[in-house]
């Protein structure tokens, strides 16, 4: 063909024409990339748009905008239109700042209608910081809830805290104000390490109560105890655990007007991190979600539902039905709490982050400085999220990591606060490869999901040149923004927060899918893979997820962020646990930004891996947990066992970064001693036991009777509640009138920050 | 201190195993009668109104499913408490411990003070000799009251509610007849053991009957 000088620039035109349309479907696949329903292909769909351009074939363009990209169609592209295309317009969206967007949809805050509590946070010595209190709009929320009468009025909580042990003291007023005679049901939270040791059921109020102790017995026994009891007229509670943070309480035949109530007692240790001590006590369950194959689940139900029934019409034997308010429903149930808190050492600062209290210190005796009481105020008692306190020391922690009790036989029991070595401050972490899995189920709708996003993208501003990420949702399906780890260039940190804008939340919680997508792609040797959950693990399903976990998990490590105000401690814990990383809580008013700067200073040195205990001259046996974690920076761990002899020196050895280290500890030094300790211990070894059972499942039979049976022992020895024991209590001096009356259960409100549209009455139900 | 003064005193084994010596009600042979202390229900006044039945309606809706439940447990079970009592002999009694055995097997199921003041808590039980034995229970409790506050004479202190398991046949007589109580150890306030008598009542719980 002759060029000639109109052929010439009749082929520039085309060329800047064309050049034109690489350009803007450069954009367009960039748009593409971030457009929520098409995860997981965008690599090789964006790949393909190109060559199609490329060779002339896919000029086709629509008007279909990706969803929530909020963006406004340009012009441009529609003169590339031909007579019959469609016009597909996507473009980025503009710059701006998502967390604010996110917080101005106000369709997807969150509420809970009449249980609506603004927290502040507290600081108990010093400054009140002032919480916002503006009201919450939502379509939840009413102006006049529905006061119900129900059987639960009042629990009051009396805590104690010695050193790092806690010893709570839980009393249910249960209380019939009908006009036939009750049996009332509640399920209820309890710290998922909660050694439960103690159950009296008081029967009458005034000058003629009955204190009667309940005592253990195997679960199917007392079980079978109660349905006698309770159908011979007598008053009669039982006390089962549906998981280990999950309790129910029965109240048999509880007459007209007549109270009857609970005590428990229990034991637990605090968490210690970043040089804060925390005492949490969880108030109410949130509804879960349970998986179609889920064995035992826990379901969430409306108030007044029908029990779940089984093929023969009765009720279902597997799982618990919980029951919630509508938002437009209210219980009179109210909670008190009182926390005394003995640290040994001063006190150098201390904060509520979920609730109001009013302070005090306890000045009486030479160190008043050490011990500090507080209250929960008179106008924040709805028991609809977690309590949380913190504490500071002085010398930023406690004298001695180690306590011990020698009990009656002769046994001796310690515990021992593991605290990570100095010398990982100053080696430098390898390249991480950072996987992201976000939970954006119903439940996660509104602040929950807004702080997480939020934490993501600061997330991906620590990452460094040298490390990859990716970033996995999960409700009722699983998917990412790409097949594999991308490198963290300024580009694919852009696609990735523009992916992480679009996604909200609705849906099923799959959590497995999400577990699977996680760890199951190709791992770089090269770099250290951390798995970083952010979910409230409303999950029932929870041994079905640690079993797929702890199958696929490999070298990676896992760290889990519990976003909520009352989450499922219990799931996130032990996922952390098992993937020898951490667990942290993103509390609703919580910074995502402070949260996760503080998580990357954190995981930004290597951790002390291969850790081994030496105890010395003392004959130290059945340590848990089994296997000594990592230790993290900022991060101790507890280890707790049996030993007879003198525990003196202990060393600690390990490796961080291929350097071998070694931590001496004068471990007697100012130890101190605590009577609850044996059932600590106890508590712990079960703990064990069940995530051994939980990994054996699919072995064979006689390995997890073995283990259960081991579980009934300890339980028993020990008196204590477990998966397999269970607290019994008759009042056997009197016989109540008529039969054994209607059973009432007690509704639960829904957490503060979780919708009751978007999951008990919504798609996330089972 | 005094904690400690009276696992010294329990280690001492006492005094008296009384057999037989069982105070068993006529109520308690006359199966099918209602025990005496049994109160018939007292709605209270703010219960009792149409009103509020009708909110047990509305909340409960189709709750009745799980109350009627059935059982299939097959042997009779009978709930019965036994009230011990201790008589110091005019000795301030400040600890004591005491082992019940029967010769049928139970089950216990709660303890509780009698309501006795100077022991205000429940009393604790032996966890290792209960978790091992249905015929067996082991059961102490202390005070820290001053000496003048304490019981001098025969008091209940203690009552031990259980669950038997019975044949259709069993002669409640004799059931009561094989129930033995000990008292292994009684202290007064100061630590120092006295000497003390200890009986029982033996009641059976007879409403409804077992499922």
């Amino acid at each position: 063909m002759k060029l000639t000088p109109k052929r010439v620039l009749t082929s520039l035109l085309l060329l800047v024409l064309g050049a034109s349309v690489l350009t803007l479907t450069a954009c367009y696949s960039d748009s593409y990339m971030s457009a929520p329903g098409n995860h997981g292909q965008w690599v090789e769909e964006a790949e393909d748009r190109w060559s199609n351009l490329e060779s002339g074939i896919a000029n086709r363009v629509t008007n279909s905008l990706p969803a929530a990209s909020g963006v406004s169609g340009p012009t441009a592209p529609l003169a590339l239109a031909r007579p019959g295309e469609d016009i597909w317009v996507i473009v980025k969206p503009p710059a701006h700042d998502p967390e604010a967007d996110e917080r101005a949809n106000t369709d997807d805050h969150p509420g809970s209608g009449a249980m609506i509590a603004i927290r502040p946070r507290n600081e108990v010595h010093g400054e009140v910081e002032a919480r916002p209190r503006e009201p919450r709009d939502t379509p939840e929320r009413t102006a006049e809830p529905e006061l119900l009468p129900l059987p639960l009025k009042h629990t009051e909580v009396n805590a104690s805290v010695t050193g790092y042990i806690a010893s709570v003291n839980v009393t249910q007023q249960f209380h019939n104000p009908f006009a036939e005679k009750i049996e009332a049901v509640y399920q209820f939270p309890l710290p998922q390490d909660a050694a439960v040791s103690e159950f009296v059921m008081t029967v009458g109020t005034g000058d003629d109560p009955r204190r009667i102790r309940g005592i253990v017995r195997e679960k199917e026994e007392a079980q079978a105890i109660y349905r006698q009891a309770r159908a011979q007229g007598l008053n009669a509670s039982l006390l089962t655990q549906v998981r280990p943070n999950i309790f129910e309480q029965k109240v048999a035949n509880i007459e007209p007007g007549k109270q009857i109530d609970i005590d428990i007692t229990y034991f637990n240790t605090l968490s210690y991190a970043d040089g804060w001590y925390t005492f949490v006590f969880p108030m109410v369950v949130g509804p879960r979600f349970n998986p179609p194959y889920s064995g035992d689940p826990v379901r969430a139900l409306p108030r007044g539902a029908s029990p779940t029934l089984d093929e023969r019409g009765l009720p279902a034997q597997r799982g618990t039905d919980i029951q919630y308010l509508r938002p437009d429903e209210r219980s009179g149930h109210d909670i008190a709490l009182t926390l005394d808190i003995d640290a040994g050492v001063a006190i150098e600062e201390a904060t509520c982050l979920t609730h109001v209290v009013a302070p005090g210190r306890m000045s009486d005796g030479p160190n008043a400085d050490h011990r500090l009481r507080v209250e929960l105020a008179a106008g924040d008692r709805i028991p609809n999220k977690d309590f949380v306190f913190r504490f500071r020391v002085a010398g930023e922690r406690m004298k001695s990591g180690l306590v011990t009790h020698t009990d009656a036989e002769g046994n001796g029991y310690f515990t021992l606060m593991l605290y990570p070595p100095a010398d990982l401050d100053a080696l430098e972490r390898q390249p991480m490869e950072m996987v992201f899995v976000l939970d954006c189920s119903g439940s996660m709708r509104g602040e929950p999901m807004a702080q997480s996003k939020a934490a993501i993208r600061r997330a991906l501003r620590h990452l460094g040149p040298d490390d990859t990420f990716q970033i996995i949702r999960f409700s009722s399906d699983a998917s990412s923004l790409g097949p594999r780890p991308v490198e963290a260039t300024p580009r694919n940190i852009e696609r990735g927060l523009r992916y992480v804008d679009d996604l909200s939340g609705g849906g099923g919680t799959m959590m497995i899918e999400g577990v699977k997508a996680a760890l199951d792609f190709p791992h770089d040797p090269r770099r250290f893979r951390v798995v970083t959950f952010l979910t409230d693990g409303y999950i029932g399903n929870e041994t079905d997820i640690l079993r797929e976990v702890n199958a696929r998990l490999g070298d990676a490590r896992i760290f889990s962020f519990g976003v909520g105000s009352s989450v499922n401690r219990f799931l996130l814990e032990r996922l952390a646990k098992q993937g020898r990383g951490a667990a942290a809580y993103l509390l609703p008013g919580d910074s995502a930004n402070d949260v996760m700067d503080l998580y990357f200073s954190r995981i930004s040195h290597p951790a002390m891996t291969d850790v081994a205990i030496d105890f010395g001259d003392a004959r130290v046996e059945q340590v848990y947990p089994s296997r000594t974690p990592d230790l993290i920076v900022g991060r101790p761990v507890i280890v707790t066992g049996r030993y007879q002899g003198e525990l003196g020196t202990v060393r600690i050895t390990g490796s961080a970064a291929r350097h071998d280290i070694t931590v001496t500890l004068d471990a007697a030094q100012d130890a101190t001693t605590h009577p609850a300790l044996a059932q600590v211990w106890a508590r712990r070894k079960i703990a064990d036991l069940m995530d051994r059972m939980a990994h054996a499942e699919n072995r064979h039979a006689g390995e997890q009777d073995a283990l259960k049976q081991d579980v009934l022992d300890t339980a028993l020895a020990y008196q204590l509640m477990s998966q397999y024991t269970a607290f019994i209590a008759v009042d056997a001096s009197r016989v109540t009138a008529g039969d054994h009356g209607t059973t009432v259960t007690q509704p639960l409100p829904m957490p503060e920050g979780v919708r009751y549209d978007t999951t008990v009455g919504g798609d996330a139900s089972e | 201190m005094m904690r400690m003064r009276y696992a010294i005193v329990f280690s001492v084994t006492l005094l008296a195993v009384f057999f037989g010596a069982a105070a068993v009600t006529a109520n308690q042979t006359n199966r099918g009668a209602d025990i005496p202390a049994c109160r018939s229900a007292q709605p209270e006044s703010d219960a009792d109104s149409p009103s509020t039945a009708k909110r047990l309606q509305r909340v409960t809706e189709h709750q009745q499913a799980d109350a009627a439940q059935p059982d299939n447990a097959s042997p009779p079970l009978r709930f019965a408490t036994l009230t011990v009592s201790i008589d110091p002999k005019g000795a301030p009694l400040a600890a004591y411990q005491f082992e019940l055995t029967a010769g049928h097997a139970f089950t216990v199921v709660g303890l509780d003070n009698a309501n006795h003041p100077c022991f205000p808590d429940a009393p604790r039980y032996d966890r290792s000799a209960n978790a091992n034995a249905t015929d067996r229970l082991i059961v102490a409790d202390y005070t820290l009251l001053p000496a003048d506050q304490l019981i001098t004479k025969p008091q209940a202190t203690a009552t031990i509610h259980a669950m038997f398991t019975l044949d259709v046949d069993t002669d409640l007589d004799a059931l009561a007849a094989s129930v033995t109580l000990a008292i292994t150890a009684a202290a007064d306030a100061d630590g120092n053991p006295i000497d003390a008598d200890i009986t029982f009542d033996l009641h059976f719980a007879l409403g409804q009957g077992p499922e």
